[in-house]
């Protein structure tokens, strides 16, 4: 019995890398749905057996292990230069780090919207390719999907508070659920919150500006930790402080430019998001 | 994967009671229920139940059902397949227990008004549990399948509780009852009509067949994956939540809407 | 079987510190939207202006994660003290919410820091003050009031391997353990369906004063939740602890509902009164 609970206790405890949690998938995803035109509503939900987005959300790691889909796991980071552009896919896919070779969001977001653009696709392919730009923008929000090849020590990066933890997996874990136990209608009450032109700012560019400037952002956030760290139980809640605004913020940013995308390919209305 | 290990070991501790689905489940039930309910039916079941919802009262029932006078109700919960019927201390054969229980209330409630409040009350709380639990593929009893295990990233598991705690959460962890209510609840009015018409006992026979579809669907070499078993099994979770709310309504609006 | 589950959620409890289990503040942002639902849209827009467009629910438990970064904040009570013999609210508790709620009378003249640390002192402790553990009796027959041993800070239970704090069972397990998977949208959709006017205005009738002396007067008469287990403290062997049973869990479990609806629809007609003009 108490060897059980050890284990249990022990298992949440361990922070393994992986990616938002589902529940900040699901988020964005609903911050996006709010977002949606009525148009775009219409035909993702004839693409999606009558589903909205916020039930794919997490779908591209749900298929993580399923044959055919293996390729996907390459699709959740993007590699960028130093001077914060997106690293050209020829010298990413031949870099001597198996995590920068790994990093191919952004090509993936990219093939997924020419593909729904060429309006040649079966309808699997076409709800498969929705899912896939659902948790790619996602992801391409997440701080530490941004892969800086001249800085790898970075994901290395630990505090101990309690037991020693990696700093790229509380980002990804922790840094919005250790302040907010937000299910993903109430990110929407949340943070489905500004105002015209402030959505306007953030889903201005192309989907490689927005890429640029995140990369630039997210290098920030490594400064906002002594590598070593321990904390007290006060500093760690202090620290936490600091935290939350920022990840909160780029869930909402995600959902917006979510939006703009989806938007603009499936509304006439809306011109579309260009990719570079 | 941590979940999946997290929930796992979850699923093994609650592996000896019959949960059918966990609170998410049933509170998504309910939530679909509710959104099909008649703005009269709707009405008067808040009235005996505090104004709350119902949803506030889909998994009441797993909650209370360990101390007297609730321990009586221990065994609604499950029903057995029809060609085992179970037999009592007497030696006679008992009917299946969830569905039987649903019949009894929804006749005793025929004229709701007749009642006292305390037993509409518990009524509600009891149809709000059941029929969701009647709709469970692992709440039908099976003989073959009651002990059954599978075994999951390496751990051993059964069948019964990889299903009552896993499988909608292996999908569903971040989302709200409330919003699963919304993703799930997406049949045209007709389909609605369809899946509402017919009876408890034929949407036991229903479960029954289901059961032993997701029963058959398990890998042969019990080892459980997304990609062999897991993918699917959502699909039949979610379905059979869809259809148990949409039911629930149709059960709570015959009795209520008047 | 339940045992098993209640000392697996309890150990959870009792072993999560900065993991996403803050299960108090489930109850406080049920508390604040339920508070949320019922305010004017006036009132709802004119708070929400001062708090940078935020929703009330997002600075729910502001209180808890930023206390220690001022002094000023960390003063800021949680624990509402009462005389015994009356129930009535004494101390700074009372003093310091009387005086937020008048420092929001005037929230125009306010400057805007004091103005946001006023309102996230507000929607937090007083939603606080709702909760039965967080009531503290006093003894005030004396020159000075004197603590009580009556509070959950004093108390501890055990489940088969693990002591805490009765306290931490309320701020933390109750409301959780009561509905695993729910938000606090849940909580406020289902608990606040089709309450009725006379209801609404039978437990907002009144002022902060008679509020608190209701908390008191029900936590020390009605719920009895410091009767209900055992006063064993903090040096108090394993075996003289009380188990926490499901029974329990069910029965404080429906008390912190009714009283997470009242705490939500009192903090709504203080928000309606002060910025519903």
């Amino acid at each position: 019995m108490k060897k059980f609970i050890t284990i249990i206790v022990a298992l949440l405890t361990i922070q393994s890398a992986s990616a938002w949690s589902k529940a900040i998938h699901a988020g964005i995803a609903a911050i996006a749905d709010a977002n949606l035109t009525e148009q775009t509503k219409e035909s993702i939900r004839q693409a999606l057996d009558g589903r909205n987005i916020v039930y794919s959300a997490h779908w591209m790691y749900d298929m993580e292990k399923t044959k055919g889909f293996e390729q996907t796991k390459n699709w959740r980071s993007v590699a960028v230069a130093k001077n914060n552009k997106p690293l050209n896919p020829k010298k990413s896919l031949h870099h001597k780090e198996d995590i920068v070779r790994r990093a191919q969001g952004l090509e993936a977001l990219a093939a997924a919207i020419r593909a729904i653009e060429s309006e040649k696709l079966s309808k699997e392919e076409l709800a498969n390719n929705i899912r896939y730009i659902v948790t790619i923008v996602g992801d391409l929000h997440c701080p530490t999907h941004y892969i800086y090849p001249e800085a790898l020590e970075l994901r290395k990066m630990s505090f101990t508070y309690n037991k020693k933890q990696s700093y790229v997996s509380y980002w990804e874990h922790t840094s919005v659920a250790g302040t907010f136990n937000w299910k993903s209608n109430e990110f929407v009450h949340q943070l489905n919150r500004k105002s015209a032109e402030q959505i306007a700012a953030i889903t201005k560019g192309s989907i490689t500006n927005w890429v640029t400037k995140n990369a630039a952002e997210y290098r920030e956030i490594y400064s906002l930790l002594e590598n070593g760290t321990t904390f007290s139980q006060k500093d760690f809640r202090n620290w936490q402080n600091k935290i939350y605004p920022i990840s909160t913020e780029q869930v909402a940013i995600a959902g917006y430019r979510l939006a703009a995308i989806l938007n603009g390919l499936f509304d006439s209305n809306v011109p579309n998001v260009k990719i570079k | 994967m941590k979940k999946l290990n997290l929930l796992l070991l979850f699923a093994v501790a609650f592996s000896c009671t019959a949960m059918a689905w966990d609170n998410r489940g049933h509170s998504t039930i309910a939530y679909i229920a509710e959104r099909h309910l008649t703005p009269r039916a709707k009405a008067n079941i808040e009235s005996y139940i505090g104004g709350r919802s119902i949803v506030y009262y889909a998994a009441w029932m797993d909650f209370n059902r360990s101390t007297p006078p609730m321990d009586v109700t221990r065994d609604w919960h499950v029903d057995y397949w029809t060609n085992e019927h179970r037999t009592d201390a007497n030696g006679n054969p008992q009917p299946p227990c969830s569905v039987s229980q649903i019949k009894r209330i929804v006749s005793d409630m025929s004229d709701f008004r007749t009642l006292s409040d305390s037993l509409v009350s518990i009524n509600i709380k009891y149809l709000v549990h059941l029929v969701g639990d009647m709709h469970c593929p692992v709440h039908i009893d099976f003989p073959t399948s009651r002990p059954m295990k599978v075994t999951m990233e390496k751990k051993p598991v059964k069948v019964h509780a990889m299903w009552d705690a896993y499988v909608l959460n292996s999908k569903h962890n971040g989302t709200s009852p409330m919003q699963l209510a919304e993703e799930f609840d997406i049949l045209s009015a007709e389909q609605i009509a369809k899946v509402q018409s017919g009876h408890p006992d034929q949407w036991h026979l229903e479960t029954v067949e289901i059961s032993k579809k997701v029963i058959s669907m398990l890998p042969e070499n019990k080892k459980v994956t997304y990609d062999n078993y897991l993918n699917e099994a959502i699909k039949y979770a979610e379905d059979r939540i869809t259809v148990a709310g949409y039911r629930l309504a149709a059960i709570l609006n015959s009795i209520f809407d008047k | 079987m339940k045992r098993l589950i209640l000392a697996i959620t309890i150990t959870l409890i009792a072993a999560s510190t900065n993991l996403c289990f803050g299960w108090g503040r489930d109850a406080h942002a049920a508390i604040a939207y339920i508070a949320e639902r019922h305010l004017t849209p006036t009132a709802k827009a004119n708070i929400e202006k001062c708090i940078d467009g935020h929703s009330i629910v997002y600075y729910a438990s502001w209180l808890d994660n930023h206390r220690a970064e001022q002094k000023s904040w960390g003063k800021l009570a949680h624990v509402a003290h009462y005389d015994v013999a009356t129930c009535e609210p004494i101390g700074k508790p009372y003093k310091q919410m009387k005086s937020t709620i008048n420092k929001l009378k005037k929230y125009r003249e306010l400057p805007d820091s004091a103005l946001k640390v006023s309102i996230y002192h507000f929607v937090h402790s007083f939603g606080d003050y709702h909760c039965p553990g967080h009531v503290a009796f006093y003894d005030c027959s004396g020159e000075k009031p004197k603590r009580l041993r009556t509070s959950s800070y004093d108390f501890y239970l055990k489940t088969k391997k693990t002591r805490m704090q009765y306290h931490k069972l309320w701020d933390s397990g109750i409301v959780q353990m009561g509905q695993p998977g729910w938000g606090y949208m849940d909580w406020g959709h289902a608990l606040d369906s089709s309450i009725s006017q006379e209801y609404i205005d039978s437990v907002t009738a009144g002022s902060l004063k008679d509020w608190m002396r209701d908390i008191a007067t029900k936590t020390q008469k009605e719920y009895r939740i410091y009767e209900k287990v055992p006063q064993k403290d903090k040096d108090a062997a394993d075996n003289e602890l009380s188990v926490v049973d499901g029974d329990m869990m069910n029965e404080f479990y429906e008390i912190a509902a009714k009283q997470i609806l009242i705490g939500g629809l009192r903090m709504a007609k203080v928000i309606n009164e002060i910025f519903g003009e």
